[in-house]
């Protein structure tokens, strides 16, 4: 079904909104869940957590990209969960290896930014992206908005796990120069 | 910014971002297809010779490779006709398919330099599959080159290159490298026939519960290609040897610069630098892969900057010392190359060359 139609059902409070939406993206959400949290029934709560705010969610929404705004619910769904286990010292998945990756973008500078610097800095971040060649745009993503592991993304590309590494390592340098021309203190 | 929240704010980037990353297929050209060319052949290339008004139809090598250099390069540096029509006078047209078990491997094109081969292939599943799968040709491609003149020569290393998805036809690319040909022999030369055998493929795909499966299919895939003849271009020779004196101390000599790519030897004071992997020249201690790495370029006439896009080192068992063998990411013009240029990430170190 069209992504135009299973919105439409959401917004005229059909369930099978959530069945279509379960068929067409759930293995998509779930994909990006289980690269979070590395549990089968973790992940697929979340999936289904993802319907449920999306039925909350629409109306008022009317998403441009279905596909990105459930995922998007799921990443945020699964960090939550994620940073719920730690607390409970249960860790997992790829988020303590992206975490230290993303030391090198950030971690230096203790600051605290409001959802409207949020905002703005993911905004440079979409500008610093548009600038570089579309594989290495698609590096960075799959590994840190899709929490992707190295060696899935170096197979989806066709590239060596190394090359994925140290193009992550070069962008992830040009992206904190980037952000601290921007004025950024990360 | 703590890296959780940097993490939470990675999550905000633009949806069209997202949505490109997780897109593995990208738009084929309609240059791109022979069979719809010949079909319409014969009225259009009558009205095209005439008129002397063609666009030219460029080889699925030409067009892939320039796909290739256009991701690699970013759409600023797009790559230009000149550059197009250097690969395409190397590269042929073949279509061969075998088919195995249900696997059929196609050999699109095949474009060949003085000592690579490039294969452009399609490979296609006949049973269902689902949305996001992935094939590819595992193990070692057996590639055999046969000359008239020379004799015959296996290739000595290989693999690399790019895959994607495209309506349920995998295009792949690969590329062999003959590193001990006779003196003087080429591979373009005119009288070379190559055979490649596959013998394994595997597909990645996940299924309606999000599981994730890996099946490995074994066959017997093998062709017998002609190579196009093209003419010979001088390889540039850089006489001395280049010295770095950042993080790694290590010297470059023997270098020389082909239509493939850059072959050199590395002189190190130790054994400490190992190789962290096969792309761009990637050099690192052993106890610090992340933190240091050369990159190569080589800078063309219009001001292009050509990144490598693999590598492969091997011992010299003579002098002791490691050989390196950078392939650019598409076949260039060796007479068109001004200098090259060397990178540690921070600083770049320009060689130019005579």
């Amino acid at each position: 079904m069209e992504d135009t139609k299973i919105i439409d059902l959401y917004w005229l409070r059909s369930e099978n909104a959530i069945a279509e939406t379960q068929q067409k993206y759930g293995p998509y959400c779930y994909s990006i869940a289980e690269h979070i949290l590395s549990c089968h029934e973790d992940s697929e709560e979340c999936v289904s957590d993802t319907c449920l705010r999306a039925w909350n969610a629409m109306p008022p929404s009317r998403p441009g990209c279905l596909r990105v705004f459930l995922g998007r619910i799921t990443r945020n769904l699964a960090l939550d969960r994620y940073r719920e286990r730690m607390t409970d010292k249960r860790g997992g998945g790829q988020v303590p290896l992206v975490l230290d990756e993303l030391r090198d973008c950030a971690g230096r500078e203790d600051s605290v930014l409001d959802s409207v610097e949020k905002k703005r800095m993911a905004r440079a971040i979409s500008a610093f992206l548009r600038t570089l060649p579309a594989e290495k745009r698609r590096i960075f993503l799959l590994r840190y908005w899709y929490l992707s592991p190295l060696a899935d993304i170096a197979r989806e590309l066709g590239i060596s796990e190394s090359k994925v590494k140290s193009d992550l390592y070069r962008i992830r340098k040009k992206l904190r120069q980037e952000l601290e021309r921007e004025g950024f203190s990360v | 910014m703590k890296p959780y929240d940097f993490l939470y704010v990675i999550g905000d980037v633009a949806d069209d971002l997202v949505s490109e990353a997780k897109e593995a297929t990208m738009k084929e050209k309609s240059g791109r297809k022979p069979l719809r060319m010949i079909l319409i052949g014969a009225a259009v290339v009558a009205i095209l010779t005439v008129g002397a008004l063609a666009a030219r139809y460029y080889t699925r090598s030409a067009d892939m490779l320039e796909e290739k250099w256009n991701n690699s390069l970013g759409a600023e540096t797009s790559m230009t006709e000149e550059q197009k029509n250097f690969i395409d006078d190397r590269s042929a047209d073949l279509g061969e398919s075998v088919t195995d078990d249900g696997v059929t491997i196609t050999v699109d094109s095949v474009t060949a330099t003085a000592d690579t081969v490039y294969l452009n292939l399609t490979y296609q599943v006949e049973e269902d599959v689902y949305e996001g799968t992935i094939m590819e040709i595992c193990g070692s491609p057996s590639v055999t080159a046969e000359s008239e003149v020379w004799g015959t020569q296996e290739h000595t290393s290989g693999g690399g290159g790019i895959s994607r998805m495209e309506n349920g036809v995998y295009v792949d690319q690969k590329t062999s490298l003959f590193r001990e040909l006779p003196e003087g022999a080429r591979l373009s030369d005119g009288t070379v026939t190559l055979t490649v055998a596959f013998t394994e493929v595997a597909i990645y795909y996940m299924d309606a519960n999000g599981e994730h499966h890996e099946k490995v299919v074994e066959g017997s895939w093998r062709f017998l290609l002609p190579i196009q003849e093209s003419k010979e271009v001088d390889n540039a020779e850089i006489r001395e040897d280049i010295s770095f004196t950042g993080p790694l101390d290590i010297t470059l000599t023997e270098i020389q610069l082909t239509e493939s790519g850059l072959t050199f030897d590395i002189k190190a004071p130790s054994n400490d630098y190992v190789v962290i992997g096969t792309d761009m020249l990637p050099l690192a201690k052993a106890a610090e892969p992340e933190n240091t790495f050369y990159t190569v370029e080589a800078l063309l006439e219009d001001g292009t900057r050509v990144p490598s896009d693999g590598a492969n080192m091997s011992l010299n068992e003579e002098t002791g010392m490691d050989q390196w063998r950078i392939r650019w990411v598409a076949p260039i013009d060796p007479s068109q190359v001004v200098s090259l240029i060397f990178s540690d990430g921070e600083t770049e170190q320009e060689v130019q060359l005579n």
